[in-house]
């Protein structure tokens, strides 16, 4: 029995017991174990007793919103998929952890790799997909020999493949690997990854509910929103709701990592303070200056906003979202221009290319920034942040790219002080930044004097 | 000895011909020319003021090129050299310019062809046979031919690309963005986790200390061959930031002096590279 996880991912205690139950106890290879704890008690449910409408039904009573970045609800999403007239339908479960920071769907695929797969099926079940592929980033292989492992001793035991469980209804079931750039989180790129072409987005409308892998009907959630699926199916919308707040019921996977003593993955309730989240890391190694909630996307809470609640509505109002689930933590010798820079270069580098606000606005609001960094900034530069951002989020493709130049706003509006420092006497307010944060190719053309003709 | 006028009479002569001839002035507005309905003009790739294309070599004008007529090659986002085409075009002559344009030191080494691989073509088509030639398993395939030679040579993908009967720029676009290397490591691959979990975690640090400690910065690689140091996002490090993976083994929660112990380490058992075989 090994029930060890890839070192990397460390359990902190968020008080919820949910989808981590049993994780570093229980055995991730064992379908017996999984089925004592209750499991595959949901899919027999959906499958045998319930029709897929009361199976949606139940995901829509428990307000059950994709734990992904985008927060739609699963239900809708669902009632989309089973109206689009199709021989066949396809779920796919997104394990391929696009932002780097967040390790929650990791932990679920390596720790319990059946309460992902139960989701799968239930999902497929509901809305009348014969097909589901778990896309899993290829770097990950623990997860995938794990994931693989489930799916074959599921299928032995009649509960994924042909005639789940004696009945008319048949999934199966199959482990990609995958690979790609952030974007591939994008539900549209993710598709066309698994073509086997660029994963690249698509316009939506037409969504992937409709129209998406090899232009059939697709859903398209990540692994922890398919373990949410499978416990409350096993269980039912009132028990979802015991956690979490009426607007966000329910309990979310946190990666808490940055200036904190133990960085690690806890299960909270929504709606826990963003204080007792990082205190559940053991605090900050220094003193907290601001936390970027929810991946490259992310947006900036300062010290004195944290006391707020960890919970859809409540961080959209502050000005962040829950994202990929990530809060990073900086301290106070952390300078928010070097570090809005850095996210939007990681944004900029990550871009797919396809649409050119991407592509070519975050590059200039790279370059802007690091005039800015560089104290030479041009006299409208503070102004053009903004007005470029405003277009880079009403122009965009991909989600990922409307939430690109976030940390950038978020910070400026909270940390102006800085920005102006910067710009106006070249000087870091949080004494952090040397000249290496500098676009080195600005240097050289500086002492040019600028640009020459040939 | 010249006749006189005979020189009015032969300028003449020029004038009477061109009299004759079919006019090609085209009295725009007015008058349109005809354009085949295919012609897209002249090609041209245009550079920013930093002398750095604005391609980002997505290779999407090639795939949707009907006649196949684009060669490529450029760098992308991520820095990575990707080509496609003979073995010197376009760019490689006119970058050196560009950069010079712009007022910096041209890096004509960028150009040197170090993709040049030998490609056990056996042993791709048994992978690709392995998958059932599928394209979804596109990925997987990469994933294996990366295991073997460290990076995605360019022949080895032009033998995906025959093989599956995949058009060679999707093949191309897709491992452009998949996270692969395009262009072998020199000697150790030192790669210095960049994730925003690292950075705020002390990441930053590290990598200057570790860009002292070698003398070069992040993606290049040592003279001597023996280090290539880069970052990457995906390292994945979590609970154990900041992390950097040597080769293929991850370390973490590191400082600075355990950091540049790893390459102190490595120092005595560096391999030498493999620049010398490609350059000739």
């Amino acid at each position: 029995m090994d029930v060890s996880l890839s070192p990397q991912i460390r359990i902190l205690d968020g008080g919820q017991q949910r989808l981590l139950k049993g994780i570093g106890t229980l055995d991730p290879g064992s379908l017996a174990a999984y089925r004592k704890a209750g499991g595959y008690k949901g899919l027999t449910r959906s499958v045998t007793e319930r029709s897929p409408d009361e199976v949606i039904g139940e995901i829509a009573a428990a307000h059950l919103r994709g734990r992904g970045g985008a927060g739609f609800p699963v239900a809708d999403k669902w009632r989309a998929a089973r109206a689009a007239p199709s021989d066949r339908k396809i779920v796919v479960a997104n394990v391929m952890g696009a932002d780097p920071t967040s390790l929650g769907d990791r932990t679920l695929a390596e720790g319990n790799p059946h309460l992902v797969l139960e989701g799968a099926l239930i999902a497929a079940a509901a809305v009348g997909a014969s097909e589901a592929i778990l896309a899993v980033r290829r770097d990950w292989m623990l997860a995938i020999e794990r994931l693989r492992a489930a799916v074959t001793d599921a299928e032995a035991a009649h509960l994924a493949g042909y005639l789940i469980l004696g009945t008319d209804v048949s999934v199966s079931v199959s482990v990609w690997e995958g690979s790609g750039a952030y974007v591939a989180g994008e539900e549209t790129a993710l598709i066309h990854a698994l073509q086997g072409d660029r994963g690249m987005p698509l316009i939506r409308p037409p969504y992937p509910a409709t129209r998406g892998l090899w232009g059939v009907p697709t859903i398209v959630h990540n692994a922890e929103t398919l373990a949410h699926v499978a416990w409350i199916s096993g269980r039912s919308a009132a028990e979802f709701a015991k956690a979490g707040t009426t607007s966000s019921p329910g309990t979310k996977l946190v990666t808490v990592a940055g200036a904190v003593r133990t960085p690690g993955v806890a299960e909270v309730a929504l709606g826990t303070s963003v204080d007792t989240i990082i205190g559940l890391a053991g605090g900050s190694t220094g003193t907290v200056k601001a936390a970027f909630i929810g991946g490259p996307g992310a947006g900036a809470l300062a010290a004195d906003e944290l006391s707020g609640g960890y919970a859809f509505d409540q961080l959209a109002e502050a000005g962040g979202h829950i994202g990929s689930g990530s809060v990073l933590v900086t301290d106070a010798a952390t300078c928010m221009v070097a570090t809005a820079r850095f996210l939007l270069d990681f944004s900029a580098r990550e871009a797919c290319g396809k649409a050119v606000p991407c592509r070519i606005g975050t590059r200039r609001l790279v370059e802007t920034l690091d005039r800015i960094l560089a104290a030479t900034p041009r006299p409208n530069d503070l102004v053009l942040l903004r007005e470029l951002s405003a277009k880079i989020a009403d122009t965009a493709l991909c989600r990922l790219e409307s939430l690109a130049p976030r940390p950038m706003l978020t910070t400026l509006d909270r940390f102006g002080d800085e920005y102006r420092a910067h710009a106006e006497r070249g000087v870091c307010l949080a004494g952090s930044c040397s000249t290496d944060a500098v676009n080195p190719l600005l240097t050289p053309l500086a002492e040019a004097g600028g640009l020459r003709a040939s | 000895m010249a006749i006189p006028g005979s020189g009015l009479i032969a300028g003449m002569g020029v004038t009477l011909r061109n009299l004759f001839r079919p006019k090609v002035t085209l009295q725009y507005p007015e008058e349109r020319p005809n354009i085949p309905d295919r012609w897209r003009g002249r090609l041209d790739l245009i550079y920013d003021p930093f002398g750095e294309h604005k391609c980002e070599v997505c290779f999407q004008c090639a795939q949707v090129c009907p006649v196949e007529a684009i060669d490529m090659s450029g760098f992308d986002s991520e820095g990575n050299r990707i080509r496609y085409g003979l073995p010197e075009i376009y760019d490689e002559r006119k970058d050196p310019n560009a950069y010079r344009r712009a007022g910096l030191p041209a890096r004509p080494e960028r150009n040197a062809a170090r993709w040049q691989e030998e490609v056990d073509n056996a042993w791709v088509d048994s992978v690709i046979d392995g998958f059932g030639g599928r394209p979804e398993s596109l990925v997987a395939i990469f994933g294996a031919v990366q295991t073997k030679y460290g990076y995605l040579p360019e022949p080895a993908l032009r033998r995906i690309s025959d093989r599956m009967t995949i058009h060679w720029a999707q093949v191309f676009g897709a491992a452009g963005l998949g996270g692969f290397r395009l262009l072998p490591a020199e000697g150790h691959l030192v790669t210095v986790c960049s994730c925003a979990a690292c950075r705020f975690a002390g990441g930053d640090r590290i990598l200057a200390a570790l860009e002292e400690e070698l003398g070069i910065r992040a993606g290049d690689a040592t003279d001597d061959a023996s280090f290539t140091l880069e970052t990457d996002a995906n390292v994945g490090s979590g609970a154990i930031a900041p992390a950097v993976r040597i080769d293929t083994l991850v370390y973490g929660p590191l400082t600075v002096d355990e950091a540049r112990h790893l390459i102190y380490a490595r120092r005595a058992d560096a391999r030498p590279g493999r620049t010398s075989r490609v350059r000739a």
